[in-house]
């Protein structure tokens, strides 16, 4: 199969951009035409291992001294030039405001995606956000095969883009969704349009488990309000006065640090809670802890989560929209907790914390769990997505439109 | 090289003093009857000294408690740091620190509130820290009375 994934920014870092590379490295892995195309190109190199095999292109190079940069030369340059510079200077006009990317968009960069699915033919289209879903939806041939992957939940966007979304996505063959809330929630906006439900994959399940004898928890994410720590930190408070030889260790950096540093001295936390910064080790760090903490307020699915499973760490988390309800069972590989409920969190640990015996149970439940999210697991499911549309259309021949 | 140090589990900056606690790990220190004590020196300054009583528990457990006040004086116009030891009478001298949790980098993870102290009219802001190498000492800022101004 011939596959195009489309991204805003492949040279970038970002759990979507993970993830989707992870996807093109695994279809290309098994013998599939995979391509990555980039709408814009910051950077020279891929932030993420790409595979040699996996083609990347890009829509508009945006470094320094690129090609979309060059001075021009002629009157036919210098009026493209001008022509570009000046729609750069505009909002696009498709992608709705709302759009969380909408940064990284202007009316020149808007016209050449649009220029750029026009031209498409054939083949599997994958767009990877509302904005690039939304213009494959406007822009791309029924010819091609298109779908579209949200890896937000539909709640968390804003009412303008879920405008568009009722709008432009049922004009794709199939809406790609991470949990089955979402699914659920998609299917009400957009009844008739193909919804499935796929989740990301975990880099690897070959992991050196944790076991469960150190006094840590982990958390792990930007230290921004979706991540929920501004909870997490008291709720550890109330635990630890229990068992006050416990530690919280959360890793991640952002701009809520001052804020939750201040926090942790408001409380006296300062023995207790740690503000790791960001590791590339993670992988290490899971391993030395016994249990890992979701406080998320939303999330789209939390891979790092499922990624601390497969390190046999049981599991305290929110039950909040979306992701944890559908990877965890409460009671099975941890706790399910009611969304921002905090004494409930605090509660939670307080079991973990008190029963190692318990850790280690739950633990092993958790890597069992984990599997379900593996590469061997997920790829077959996008096959079979895309082989079922692909036949779809090849059944689109004269004589079946004809019936 | 780990050899015998003084490893610190909590520090309690708060209420105007700066209570530490740990105990010694590695090889016995032999220091005859001589009773312990937390030790502060003044960095690049080693004459200048505060000693304070810390008998050891069980498990050569420490908890030592420095009222903040003891730490700054008078006229002090630029920032000093004390670096702590456990020591004894006998030459047994022993670096307060905290290296055995695996945590690398703590100057920046493991990060303290300052507490303020007035001497001689000048507001001191007094912060424990640890090192690059994981050993704690505390550093003892005047306020610049611009600030100060634009506090009140």
């Amino acid at each position: 199969m011939r596959i195009r994934y489309l991204l805003l920014h492949a040279y970038g870092t970002g759990g979507t951009i993970r993830t989707v590379i992870n996807q093109a490295n695994s279809m290309v892995a098994v013998g599939h035409d995979v391509q990555l195309v980039s709408v814009l190109r910051r950077r020279d190199e891929p932030a993420f291992p790409l595979d040699p095999r996996v083609g990347i292109t890009t829509i508009v190079d945006q470094r320094d001294g690129a090609e979309d940069a060059r001075p021009d030369h002629g009157p036919l340059a210098r009026y493209r030039a001008w022509s570009r510079a000046r729609l750069a200077q505009q909002q696009p006009k498709v992608i709705p405001q709302g759009e969380f990317g909408i940064d990284y968009f202007d009316r020149h960069v808007e016209k050449e995606v649009a220029r750029y699915l026009r031209g498409l033919s054939a083949g599997i289209l994958v767009t990877t956000r509302p904005a690039l879903n939304i213009l494959a939806a406007r822009y791309a041939p029924a010819s091609v095969t298109r779908v579209g992957q949200e890896h937000m939940n539909l709640s968390t966007h804003r009412k303008d883009v879920r405008a568009a979304i009722a709008r432009y996505y049922p004009r794709l063959d199939a809406i790609a969704v991470l949990t089955h809330r979402d699914r659920e929630e998609y299917e009400q906006l957009l009844p008739g349009t193909r919804i499935v439900r796929i989740p990301n994959a975990i880099h690897s399940l070959d992991q050196e488990p944790a076991d469960h004898t150190a006094k840590v928890a982990v958390a792990a994410g930007r230290l921004v309000p979706q991540k929920g720590f501004d909870m997490l930190i008291p709720a550890f408070e109330q635990v630890v006065e229990h068992h006050p030889d416990w530690q919280l260790r959360i890793y991640g950096a952002g701009k809520k640090k001052a804020e939750l540093r201040a926090l942790i001295e408001e409380h006296h936390l300062y023995n207790n809670v740690f503000l790791m910064g960001h590791t590339s080790h993670l992988d290490d760090e899971l391993a030395k802890a016994s249990f890992y903490v979701l406080s998320s307020r939303f999330e789209g699915l939390p891979m790092v989560m499922i990624e601390a499973m497969a390190h046999a760490l049981p599991v305290v988390s929110f039950d909040c929209p979306t992701g944890p309800a559908d990877v965890l069972t409460d009671g099975t590989e941890g706790f399910l907790v009611p969304a921002q409920d905090v004494a409930g969190l605090a509660h939670a640990m307080g079991r973990l914390m008190a029963d190692e015996s318990l850790r280690a149970k739950m633990g092993t439940a958790a890597v069992a769990t984990a599997r379900n999210f593996s590469e061997a697991v997920v790829r077959p499911q996008w096959e079979e997505l895309f082989a079922e549309l692909t036949g779809a259309d090849a059944a689109d021949t004269p004589e079946a439109v004809g019936r | 090289m780990m050899g015998t140090h003084a490893e610190i589990t909590e520090v309690w900056p708060r209420d105007g003093r700066i209570r530490v606690v740990g105990h010694i790990v590695g090889d016995p220190v032999d220091t005859g009857p001589v009773p312990w004590r937390l030790l502060l020196t003044l960095r690049e300054h080693e004459e200048h000294q505060l000693s304070y009583d810390s008998p050891l528990g069980e498990g050569r457990r420490f908890d030592v408690a420095v009222p903040i006040g003891d730490l700054v004086w008078e006229g002090m116009s630029d920032s000093v740091k004390w670096d702590l030891h456990l020591a004894t009478e006998t030459g047994a001298r022993l670096r307060v620190g905290r290296r055995l949790d695996g945590i690398h980098g703590k100057k920046e993870i493991m990060v303290f509130p300052a507490q303020q102290v007035t001497s001689g009219g000048v507001d001191i802001s007094v912060k424990p820290f640890y090192t690059v190498k994981d050993n704690l000492s505390v550093k003892c800022r005047p306020l610049a009375l611009e600030a100060q101004g634009h506090a009140a």
